[in-house]
């Protein structure tokens, strides 16, 4: 069920009006959210549900147990308990038919006869998993670590792994800012919910008049015949993919982002303009800022983070880069993204060592050199988020054309995608407060016609591209 | 004194009123606005598709139809739909009328396509009266792209409003048999009410008379329509179907299953007509790749691994499984291929374009139809059974 379906539409609607004519009661409001939530994510497979409850059970009930043992010893063999369980699950269902590949030629040159690919998950990786999968493990961490106390009802701690708005793509949630929001009275003025519908109708205009556009348009038909383009349409694909990519998944964000509002609850911002930074580090904490900080807290620091040797420092961004990839999705391309950022980041610590950290970009001129080289970097990178396999991605940069022609719409998109992402932020936060000031029915008018020309755009559904981690 | 707001406990519930005043002034605008830009669309889709001068519109049960009162340089489509002129008020009670339904071929398409006094409608119709005498009608109900299934649903649908006492239908033993994404070839019966098989499919039997409602009501609507026609037409056929001709081959079980489907729509077609006391023939037209032996065996050379019957297969063979198929439903058949080879004789003087008839084609097809008639003595029945009982 995507978010820019009716289905999501009657959905919401529907949950909305149940939920706030029994908000005044706690626990009939949570058992709603958390019905919804699950039927809401049975909708995709109905045995999904069972990875899903695992999952939430494991956690609840570690969470349980650490609160109440008395020896640290104790204490980190339930955490062990949950990073088993959980990564386990993940592991299978994501990444063992990949590891089994991997395995293969390992297998021939020592002539076992394991069949690794039979055992492997085969079937489609079930939506999600990579997102609640962190986001539970992020709770029994928190209650080891002693900044957050073990959670008492199955049902609140069920509600905040299942929290349909982000449920399937995130932003990934930590329990320490989502369960305190439970206990208060929630709240809908007339700001809030004028609010939470402009994020929402951004979110649903980034992904679907400009996002499936660029894909239509530009990206998708390159990246199928490389061989008929140009080099500069192949430059252009690359441009409009990672304009892509940015336009669906903040899109989603920002879809999620509104839809939780309007429930009474903040979730955490995902984007912050990302390919305006200077620098890939820069770019890391504009993007998918939910997961980098997630990783940042409970892996990079862990490791050491940036104290240490030099060494240690790249080894711990090499590691964490990794992960980031790998989390992502089950493939050599996905190792080769993460060790290239990896590397980024590593390459720019290094300069700024030589520097003697100080700052590089401080005239426009390097600040528009330091912006390229960024840009183009996350740019190039992203390529290897696009392209199926190897062999696609050597068509891509290697098979031209002569062909130049694209359809006026997909430019457009990406001219739209650029002025948007631009523009200066108090142009963009004069426009919301203008429409927040409208009155409620005029809210609703505009949404009105905005949900009329998506009909009338959306080509099929195209699903959300963060939808397959 | 009432807590302020500064000192409320965020624990409070808020005032649920409110919200719910919100919410509701939303969804009201919602609708508002979905309802204006509908009518919009509306208004847009009606006149661009009058600016472009396109004859076919769109119809929810059988996808598209020829648009009444449509007039070009070519044709003019009657209130009904028909290539024809209006049935006079004042028509003779007593004559005969021949319904013709079926796809381009038959509705007398083509480049720089023959003008509709020049098509086998208006040229059987003078042949009848020529040799049988008497009142003779005969109106051209056939649609550009029809397959058989559309046809004999048009044809269904037309009986009462014609009230014919012969229809005769084209169909070929080729690509037009199958089915294809297009609604009206995807529809199923719930009640009086005719309701796509994906919408069926998604909802429980027992919602099913309240989702057909629905589907009737927001067929009325742009947003809807437009919905619609993109997730039914949206899609490529399969080659098979498109190379697909009938014959004793073995066919894939999807092959199979649309050939069902349109087979028990021919069947439903042949019922009715009985009902109505109309005599019902099958035109059999073979393909325009059937009408010399040399293009035929290219055919199921070229084609013969997607969809086409096995190279050696008799050029004859597809029309006569058809005609015994339609026989097992109880529906009498024309062979045309005598007919069609003598046109794949001479090309440039019975075509206009690789598919459609010239005037003169058009003229030898009426000959062929009228032919098998006489030969059957259908002509002298059909006069006698008005005669007996005539229209009021």
């Amino acid at each position: 069920m995507a978010f820019h379906s009716w289905h999501y539409a009657l959905l919401l609607t529907g949950t909305l009006l149940v939920y706030w004519l029994c908000a005044h009661q706690r626990a009939l409001r949570t058992w709603l959210l958390l019905f919804v939530s699950l039927f809401y994510y049975g909708a995709f497979e109905p045995w999904f549900l069972w990875l899903i409850v695992f999952s939430t059970v494991l956690d609840y009930a570690v969470g349980r147990y650490i609160g109440s043992a008395r020896t640290r010893r104790a204490k980190l063999g339930g955490l062990w308990c949950s990073l088993l369980g959980n990564l386990l699950l993940l592991g299978y269902f994501k990444y063992s038919l990949w590891l089994a590949e991997l395995c293969e030629p390992l297998q021939q040159a020592l002539g076992t006869q394991v069949p690794l690919r039979e055992y492997a998950w085969k079937d489609k990786v079930p939506v999600g998993i990579s997102f609640y999968t962190f986001q539970s493990l992020s709770y029994t961490i928190d209650v080891f670590r002693g900044t957050l106390p073990p959670l008492r009802s199955l049902r609140d701690f069920s509600t905040f792994v299942a929290f349909f708005p982000q449920l399937v793509a995130g932003p990934i949630v930590r329990a320490k800012d989502f369960l305190p929001q439970m206990e208060l009275g929630p709240r809908l003025d007339r700001a809030a919910l004028h609010g939470a519908l402009w994020r929402i109708a951004i979110g649903l205009a980034k992904k679907t008049l400009l996002a499936d556009i660029l894909a239509r348009y530009l990206v998708d038909p390159v990246y199928a015949h490389p061989e008929q383009y140009s080099p500069l349409m192949h430059l252009v694909a690359l441009y409009a993919f990672s304009a892509q990519i940015y336009c669906d998944f903040s899109g989603y964000s920002d879809i999620a982002i509104g839809s939780a509002r309007l429930f009474g609850y903040e979730l955490l911002e995902n984007f912050d303009a990302p390919y305006r930074a200077l620098s890939v580090r820069e770019f890391w904490r504009r993007w998918h800022i939910s997961l980098s900080t997630w990783v940042r807290d409970y892996l990079f620091f862990p490791l050491g983070g940036s104290r240490g040797s030099e060494g240690r420092v790249a080894f711990n961004l090499m590691v964490t880069m990794v992960i980031i990839g790998l989390w992502h999705g089950a493939s050599t391309l996905w190792l080769i993204y993460g060790l290239s950022q990896g590397a980024a980041l590593v390459a720019e610590r290094w300069f700024e060592r030589l520097r003697g950290g100080r700052p590089y970009a401080t005239t426009l001129g390097r600040k528009v050199l330091c912006w390229t080289l960024a840009f183009h970097f996350t740019t190039v990178t992203c390529s290897l988020i696009r392209a199926p396999d190897m062999e696609a991605l050597r068509r891509l940069f290697s098979d031209f054309g002569a062909s130049s022609e694209m359809a006026v719409w997909g430019w457009i998109a990406l001219a739209g995608a650029a002025i948007t992402h631009y523009m200066p932020d108090r142009w963009i936060e004069a426009c919301r407060l203008r429409v927040v000031a409208l009155p409620t029915a005029v809210i609703g008018l505009l949404l009105g016609l905005l949900a009329g020309t998506l009909f009338v755009v959306i080509e099929g559904q195209t699903p959300f591209i963060y939808f397959q981690f | 004194m009432p807590p302020t707001e500064a000192h409320a406990d965020p624990r409070d519930p808020q005032p649920r009123g409110p919200v719910l005043w919100l919410l509701a002034k939303v969804v009201l605008g919602l609708l508002a606005g979905l309802f204006v830009f509908d009518r919009g669309l509306a208004w847009f889709d009606a006149s661009a598709d009058l600016s472009t001068g396109k004859t076919l519109v769109r119809d929810p049960e059988l996808a598209w139809v020829n648009r009444p009162g449509y007039t070009d340089e070519l044709s003019t489509i009657s209130s009904l739909g028909l290539r024809s002129p209006e049935i006079p008020a004042d028509a003779p009670a007593d004559e005969v009328r021949i319904l013709g339904v079926g796809a381009s071929r038959f509705f007398g398409a083509g480049v720089g396509g023959p003008h509709m006094d020049q098509v086998w409608a208006p040229y059987l119709e003078q042949q009848c009266r020529q040799a049988c005498g008497g009142n003779w009608r005969v109106l051209n109900g056939a649609v550009n792209g029809y397959s058989a299934v559309q046809a004999a649903r048009r044809a269904i649908k037309l009986i009462p409003e014609v009230r014919p006492d012969l229809i005769v239908m084209e169909i070929s033993p080729g690509s037009q048999m199958m089915l294809d994404p297009s609604s009206a070839r995807n529809l199923v019966h719930v009640g009086e009410l005719l309701l796509p098989t994906d919408i069926a499919t998604a909802f429980p039997e027992p919602l099913l008379p309240a989702a057909a409602m629905l589907h009737r009501a927001l067929n009325h609507s742009a947003i809807y329509t437009r919905y619609r026609a993109k997730v039914t037409d949206q899609g490529r056929r399969p080659e098979e179907i498109d190379r697909f001709v009938l014959s004793r081959a073995p066919r894939s079980a999807l092959i199979e299953e649309m050939l069902q489907r349109t087979f028990d729509e021919l069947r439903a077609l042949g019922v009715e007509a009985r009902a109505a006391g109309v005599e019902l023939r099958a035109i059999l037209i073979a393909e325009p790749y059937m009408d010399s032996p040399q293009r035929w065996r290219n055919y199921t050379f070229d084609h013969g691994d997607k969809g086409a019957p096995p190279v050696g297969t008799a050029r004859q063979e597809p029309l006569e499984v058809l005609a015994e198929v339609l026989e097992q439903r109880g529906i009498a058949s024309y062979s045309l291929l005598p007919t069609l080879t003598q046109i794949g004789t001479d090309r440039p003087r019975y075509t206009c374009d690789k598919r459609h008839w010239s005037p003169a084609g058009h003229e030898l097809i009426a000959s062929a139809i009228l032919q098998h008639m006489l030969a059957e003595g259908l002509p002298e029945r059909l006069k006698k059974g008005r005669a007996t009982n005539p229209r009021r």
